[in-house]
């Protein structure tokens, strides 16, 4: 490598670096859409029993750092995304629908990098259809800009009733 | 090897270096601390008594203020009611403080969970009486879930989101 490639590939770095340093530390109304339409794919992953693609829309926690998901409802409160992946495979074995008011939903940002998403949903659940029952939550969820993208973190589902 | 491999080698380490260096600008700033994590606990706890000696003034200093233009963070999301904005919420507040109102926090269970470096969720199962003035207190407990954030005057109140224990 001549001492011009060198130089090249250290003006490359630098404006790569330059480029990260600037990454969003504003919340946009991109964000705002990219957050929407995750938890839009959480709610279809969730009426469609799958696991793979609902476990996807979660966020990771980087190794040695905190696990930001949780589900803390009324009846049951999960701690980490691998319980609430367990609770989930559990809950697709029976009936499970979760259909928000996409013409409700609101997402504000909490920080330039996390966000609070609101949604009346209606959700139906049951061993079976005959015994599933449909209930109205104020589902409150908070969303994290990962290196992947926009992923949910905390599912708190209030009772409407 | 080659007469061209050889001064590759030399150059590879000054990229790598580089690399180094810059990609450190990249990597994200320190996590939630411990003291973090003692400084959302106490004011989740400050907040709990402003409430209940009905001390809008203190309550008010706890939740995050927002840079005109920019979108407010503060929101309440319970069964009975939604507010959105700093301005709404304490207003409920404001309302609320003319009854009665008594929140007490279930210490021992509280917890911390890092949502990212500037992000924090606390849940707390709470006792909470209320009344309206002259009206007979009732006593329920919520699981409370809030969302405090990383300010340049320290950590603030966000939002704020009771779940019915029953």
């Amino acid at each position: 490598m001549s001492l011009q490639k060198v130089l090249a590939c250290c003006v490359a770095v630098a404006v790569m670096s330059a480029a990260h340093a600037e990454a969003p530390h504003r919340f946009t109304d991109e964000d705002r859409q990219a957050v929407e339409a995750v938890f839009i794919r959480q709610a279809e992953a969730a009426t469609a029993h799958d696991i793979d693609a609902f476990a996807g829309v979660l966020a990771s926690a980087p190794a040695g750092e905190p696990d930001p998901v949780v589900l803390l409802a009324r009846s049951y409160q999960f701690w980490g995304k691998p319980a609430l992946i367990e609770h989930f495979k559990d809950t697709f074995k029976g009936v499970w629908k979760f259909e928000p008011d996409v013409a409700n939903i609101r997402v504000a940002p909490l920080s330039a990098d996390a966000a609070q998403l609101y949604a009346p949903t209606r959700v139906t659940a049951g061993a079976s259809e005959a015994t599933a029952k449909t209930a109205s939550f104020l589902v409150y969820e908070t969303a994290v800009r990962t290196a992947d993208g926009w992923r949910i973190a905390s599912i708190v589902p209030v009772p409407a009733q | 090897m080659t007469n061209r491999s050889l001064p590759m080698r030399r150059g590879l380490p000054v990229v790598l270096l580089l690399s180094l260096l810059t990609g450190a600008g990249c990597a994200q700033a320190a996590g939630v601390t411990p003291a973090d994590s003692q400084a959302v606990r106490a004011l989740f706890l400050q907040q709990t008594t402003a409430e209940t000696a009905h001390d809008l003034h203190a309550l008010s200093g706890m939740f995050a203020s927002t840079a005109p233009g920019q979108p407010d963070a503060v929101s309440f999301v319970a069964r009975a009611y939604r507010f959105w904005g700093r301005g709404e919420v304490l207003e409920h507040f404001r309302q609320t403080f003319a009854g009665t109102w008594r929140v007490e926090p279930d210490r021992s269970a509280l917890r911390i969970i890092p949502l990212n470096q500037d992000t924090v969720q606390v849940y707390a199962p709470t006792k909470v009486t209320i009344a309206a003035p002259g009206q007979p207190e009732k006593t329920a407990t919520f699981l409370i879930n809030e969302f405090m954030i990383r300010s340049p005057s320290g950590w603030k109140v966000a939002a704020v989101i009771p779940v019915p224990a029953q």
